[in-house]
């Protein structure tokens, strides 16, 4: 009989639990436990008036801050029906980039290398791998710079408005933005050799990856919900997509499709858009041996990877775009019609909806955030069960190893995750 | 860039964990050349590149020494053994131990010094209890002989 128990699993954001049971080799019990509290952010939405929603939904999490305020802002420009300007999509690409190099970076290097090293954490690492940790940091502090740029701090920017963003970037700092940019791509090379230093675990199993999707591009911030199962679906019809529903033994929502689980992030996005990455990107796909579709789960790190030099790549087209507009503070009309709107974007994690129902007066009546771990978690349970089979001869704390390094692979929010249902008793 | 950083840490949210900010606040009204004033939240990762761009750092924040609260205490981070774990006086996992350690590990070149103050309260909430605000006064004296 085998027994695992992992309270609380480390380097993840919150807090989780693995409990798996295992007797002759079959599976008597194999959980995923989302234990964070229940944070109540679609209650503290309600109330407010539609510009505050990009305010207090951003505090929904430190590192998708920005995805939280873009997915805000799509749902408010749904709702009220207003449209962007070229200069503004640039601008919003640009930020997202910063959030995409802060997100990714931090997972692969500072979570999930540990685990390919056999040690605990990013403190051993340094003292036997100091090259990769400053290298990790050089990538960080090239978010962090262009965040602050565009956003006047990366996280919980302070310049994306409804009405347009708040703050312009010189002519000066874009032509810095755009040499960090060379430089970052540059820095990535570096990344390559370290990423196919790592040997990942040997596993497959096919399942739906859920993505948005706009033809000819790797889209991150418009688009329809594709399928790899059913193709495109409306993002409005995104409840059809996520049908959220409870277990008794955690806070975290689930999500179920086509299947009893789908996969988000950015696996799914390679396998679902991964024919639109730039030429760089495609390249170091190929040099790192990512082909699509690829149904090893562990390897989301390397298509983490991969997303990095295609963002760097889109960076470098918006800035080039930038620099060839006359930029102009904008002050786009808002006019409050009562109704809804849904944003979906994608943030590192996989696809984020938002939905508000407004009143007349702009007024949020109800809200509803759908995070991507919650979408992950029942897949993540269905790679459990396809995975401990074969393992089950290995030691206990092997078999604790592969489950843990496979929940750091989906690179969880659980923070963000936990949410509290909403009861009627009759 | 000045050469010197005062950063304060913490969480407004935390009560008494808001010591740092309250105290860079009052701190930031008396600007001095060659000295730049950072609320670093509660962020860690991001400290570390900021850190690194300056000669020397003081760092203020709630620090929970065993001592009365209010108490306040200026060290070094080699004079204190600093646990590398996220517990109650960081929100989040990365915390300011993690930045030091991380920093010693990287071989940094920056002076750090911590300004420590024991915390009576940190549970969630607005507003520092009475013997924490009551040593706001002598923070500032502190930093200011010395910058």
């Amino acid at each position: 009989m085998t027994k695992i128990d992992v309270h609380h699993i480390t380097r993840v954001e919150g807090h989780g639990n693995i409990k798996v049971d295992i007797n002759k080799g079959k599976i008597l019990m194999c959980r995923l436990e989302i234990v964070e509290a229940p944070r109540f952010f679609e209650a503290m939405l309600r109330g407010r008036h539609y510009d505050e929603t990009i305010i207090v939904s951003s505090r929904i999490c430190g590192i998708c801050s920005v995805g939280h305020q873009l997915a805000a802002l799509r749902a408010i420009e749904d709702a009220f029906n207003v449209k962007i300007s070229e200069q503004e999509k640039c601008l919003r690409r640009l930020l997202n980039c910063g959030e995409f190099f802060e997100s990714h970076v931090l997972h692969i290097y500072f979570l999930a290398v540990p685990d390919f090293k056999g040690i605990k954490s990013v403190f051993p690492l340094a003292k036997t791998n100091k090259d990769v940790v400053v290298h990790a940091l050089n990538l960080k502090r090239f978010g962090h710079y262009i965040g602050g740029v565009i956003g006047g701090r990366l996280i919980h920017s302070t310049t994306t408005d409804v009405k347009a963003m708040s703050k312009l970037p010189t002519k000066k700092e874009l032509e810095e933005v755009l040499k960090r940019l060379h430089e970052a791509k540059e820095e990535l090379k570096q990344g390559v050799s370290i990423l196919k230093g790592l040997k990942f675990p040997a596993f497959e199993r096919e399942t739906e990856y859920i993505s948005l999707q706009k033809k000819g591009f790797y889209t991150l911030l418009e688009g329809n919900i594709y399928s790899s199962d059913v193709g495109e679906i409306s993002y409005k019809n995104y409840r059809n997509v996520v049908n959220e529903y409870i277990v008794d033994y955690a806070t975290a929502k689930r999500a179920k499709h086509n299947r009893v689980s789908y996969m988000v992030g950015a696996l799914a996005r390679f396998n679902n858009n991964g024919q639109w990455l730039s030429d760089d990107a495609k390249q170091i796909a190929r040099d790192l041996g990512l082909k699509s579709p690829c149904y090893n789960s562990y390897l989301n790190t390397v298509a983490q990877f991969v997303e990095l030099v295609h963002v760097a790549d889109d960076s470098i087209a918006a800035a080039e775009s930038l620099l060839n507009m006359n930029l102009k503070l904008e002050e786009r009309s808002v006019v409050v019609t009562p109704g809804s709107g849904v944003g979906a974007v994608e943030v590192p994690r996989g696809t984020l909806y938002h939905e508000y129902i407004f009143n007349d007066k702009g007024i949020v009546q109800d809200a509803n955030c759908v995070i991507p771990t919650g979408q992950n978690v029942n897949n993540i349970e269905e790679d459990f069960k396809a995975l401990l089979p074969g393992i089950s001869k290995k030691s206990q704390k092997e078999i604790t190893l592969l489950l843990e390094m496979l929940v750091r692979a989906y690179d969880p929010c659980i923070s963000c995750s936990a949410h509290m249902l909403d009861v009627e008793f009759v | 860039m000045a050469h010197i950083l005062i950063l304060s840490i913490g969480n407004l949210l935390r009560r008494d964990d808001g010591v740092g900010p309250a105290a860079l606040k009052l701190l930031s009204e008396y600007p001095k050349p060659n000295v730049d004033y950072v609320n670093g939240g509660t962020d860690g990762l991001a400290l570390i590149d900021l850190i690194s761009q300056y000669k020397k750092v003081t760092i203020i924040d709630a620090v929970n020494m065993q001592m009365p609260p209010g108490t306040i205490k200026r060290f070094k981070p080699e004079e204190a053994k600093i646990y590398v774990k996220s517990d109650s006086l960081s929100t989040h996992g990365f915390g300011l131990a993690e930045v030091l350690e991380l920093l010693m590990q990287l071989g940094g070149e920056t002076e750090i010094d911590i300004i420590g103050i024991q915390p009576k309260d940190i549970s969630l909430g607005e507003g520092l209890s009475d013997c924490v605000r009551d040593c706001l006064n002598d923070i500032i004296t502190l930093i200011a002989a010395q910058s």
